[in-house]
């Protein structure tokens, strides 16, 4: 398959944002008042949310992996790198007419859960839901491995097989659930392999190659948007940080991630295009300017937006005696 | 068949509910386990695959999480759904789903759209199956900060509490209780009605003591009401109908009248909602408290797990006798 060059030229720049977005929420994380509640960063991981955002269309719905991949819904339309860093600092969007963090039903994203992969059944509903409404908007739930394991992972791809959702799993190995590596939680070498027992097909794909991702995820939202049900993809990939800032990481073995960071994704997508002579360093030196200006630009903007405040957020909640 | 109303169990009555709202809004979408191939637990979806068709009601295989989670999803995207949980006792299977994505997480996402739905599943103390089905965990869910709970003790209130819970954009919990659904036909309105949350009804008027009750226990006070009548004590009975929101005035008032409160339920009784009653009592009227003629009692299953036994259970929830013999105590 032939990747159009304005495709080609749309995930490079995405992925330098994704980039520099990473940069920027440890900036933040570290800025004194930033009130970041914590940081678990993509850093390394973000060619999947841009390979995704890629094949996506307005309407669709689109959970990305965990608190680590959220941040890059920026790359969706409606979404922006400040509502980003205000959703991680705890701004409130609302009073400067944003969408509400990450739920907007509209925007493609209907919340996220802290306990991992019980979101899954509710993407399953909303693939439910656009079956019923007669719409071609398909969704994408991405998790991590450690996630993939769950129960509620399992019912959800029962359901979806069984009726032939339009939904598309993805999980995102990066090799560690938390401290745990996926060594010690999988029997099967191949993640995909579990596809085959719901019934729907699966495959790997390196979730560091930009246009690899691209080639599959496109093949598989194409025939799920076709009415061909539901398909698991697996992304492999590394997480190069710990799970989170304070993470110690007494767990990972000595130069594992100094090695994984050789096949990060950026360098490598950068230098194929600059072999396919669609790139030049010129243009690198400009997407990163004009990316990093946008990061520079939404930092400030995020953290100028007043909290949420008490007497907001008691009412929204609705308290029901 | 008479012209205005029409004879129908508590069952008929949900059955009926669930029809006319399917039929005014088709948004409204219902799915669990074997509501089509088994019509529900106890026929609660009789006929309805055949007037909606698929799209409208779908067997799921056996995924409680994923009922609720779906449930949600699909509330969020333009549908008004029903998750049929069959048992309460099988929402614990997905305990996450209701309590903390349905009930919390919205309000901590800052969601402030829409959230159309319905939870229905049914309580079935007094048949002796065991605490895996018959579990009322309603105060589990009181608990819980958003969701509404609703228990109709009558084919009326079932009725027009389940229209009400269709139409409501917060997600509500339903439990309907087995025990009552193919009891004395009740005559039901044939025009359309809605009985709205929050509005307890004063099942029997009395001026000696106020007991307050909900689901089937509201018909065992009243049998118990009846018998204490026999001998001069009138009591009066509250039916709350819904826990959230709960009608604490309609008790205050009734207490200011009885000067005696008795609370009457089937859950267990260490963390109960009798608790959470009598605080929204004396915190809504302190000084009426000041003034009661005896201390507030509760009356509830024991604190332990209900045995599957029909020769047990019977000693482990409350019985009529045992509510007769309460009140005498106290008047």
């Amino acid at each position: 398959m032939e990747i159009p060059k304005e495709k080609l030229l749309e995930m490079y720049r995405n992925l330098v944002r994704a980039r520099i977005l990473s940069e920027k929420l440890y900036e933040v994380f570290t800025t004194e008042g930033s009130m970041m509640q914590g940081l678990h960063r993509g850093l390394g991981e973000e060619a999947i949310p841009v390979a995704v955002c890629a094949n996506l269309k307005k309407g669709d719905y689109y959970k990305p992996s965990g608190v680590r991949m959220h941040p890059y819904l920026f790359l969706r339309e409606g979404f922006t790198m400040r509502d980003s860093i205000a959703s991680e600092c705890g701004r409130d969007l609302e009073k400067v007419g944003g969408h509400q963090t990450y739920v907007s039903p509209e925007l493609g994203i209907i919340g996220k859960s802290g306990v991992l992969g019980e979101d899954a059944p509710m993407y399953v509903g909303a693939a439910l839901s656009a079956m019923v409404r007669k719409s071609d908007q398909i969704t994408i739930y991405t998790c991590g491995d450690g996630t993939a394991n769950r129960a509620p992972l399992h019912e959800s791809m029962v359901v979806a097989a069984a009726w032939k959702l339009p939904i598309i799993f993805m999980i995102e190995n990066n090799q560690y659930g938390m401290g745990t590596s996926v060594k010690k939680s999988y029997a099967i070498e191949d993640l995909s392999d579990r596809a085959k027992a719901y019934g729907f097909p699966g495959q790997s794909v390196d979730g560091n190659d930009v246009m690899a991702l691209y080639e599959v995820i496109k093949e598989y939202t194409e025939r799920t948007r076709s009415g061909g049900g539901p398909g698991l993809i697996v992304a492999e990939t590394y997480r190069v940080e710990g799970h989170m800032v304070s993470d110690t990481q007494l767990y990972r073995p000595k130069g594992e991630s100094a090695e994984w960071w050789k096949k990060e994704p950026l360098a490598r997508y950068q230098k194929s295009l600059m072999d396919m002579g669609i790139i030049t360093d010129k243009d690198v030196t400009e997407a990163e300017k004009e990316a990093r200006a946008e990061a520079d630009k939404a930092g400030e903007d995020a953290l100028a937006i007043p909290f949420l405040e008490y007497e907001d957020y008691i009412k929204s909640a609705l308290d029901v005696l | 068949m008479a012209e205005e109303t029409r004879l129908f169990t508590y069952i008929d009555a949900i059955n009926s509910a669930y029809r006319e709202e399917m039929q005014r809004d088709e948004r409204v979408i219902m799915f669990g386990e074997d509501v089509i191939s088994m019509q529900g637990s106890a026929r609660e979806t009789t006929g309805i695959f055949e007037q909606f068709g698929p799209d409208r009601i779908k067997d799921t295989p056996i995924v409680e999480e994923a009922i609720v989670g779906m449930a949600m999803g699909a509330g969020m995207t333009g549908l008004r759904p029903i998750g049929f949980l069959m048992f309460a006792s099988l929402m614990m299977c997905a305990f996450d789903q209701v309590w903390l994505k349905l009930g919390c997480n919205r309000q901590e996402w800052g969601y402030r759209g829409p959230l159309p739905v319905v939870l229905h599943c049914m309580v079935i103390g007094g048949t002796g199956i065991g605490m895996d089905h018959a579990v009322s965990p309603e105060a589990l869910l009181v608990h819980c900060p958003g969701l509404k709970i609703v228990m109709p003790s009558t084919a009326y209130d079932a009725k027009g509490l389940m229209k009400t819970a269709i139409r409501d954009d917060e997600p509500v919990v339903y439990f309907s209780h087995r025990g009552l659904y193919f009891g004395e036909k009740e005559a039901i309105p044939s025009e359309e009605y809605l009985i709205p949350f929050g509005k307890a009804d004063v099942k029997r008027e009395g001026k000696d003591i106020t007991i307050v009750s909900y689901s089937a226990m509201v018909r065992k006070v009243l049998a118990a009401a009846e018998e204490l009548g026999k001998e001069g004590i009138n009591a009066e009975v509250v039916d709350l109908r819904s826990l959230v929101p709960m009608d604490i005035d309609t008790v205050v008032k009734s207490v200011k009248k009885t000067g005696r409160l008795l609370i009457v339920h089937e859950a267990m009784k260490r963390g109960g909602v009798a608790g959470e009653i009598v605080f929204r009592f004396m915190e809504a009227a302190p000084d009426a408290v000041k003034t009661m003629k005896s201390p507030i009692k509760r009356l509830a299953a024991k604190n332990v797990a209900l045995i599957r036994s029909r020769k047990m259970e019977p000693l482990l929830i409350p019985q009529i006798q045992d509510i007769v013999e309460t009140v005498k105590g106290m008047v």
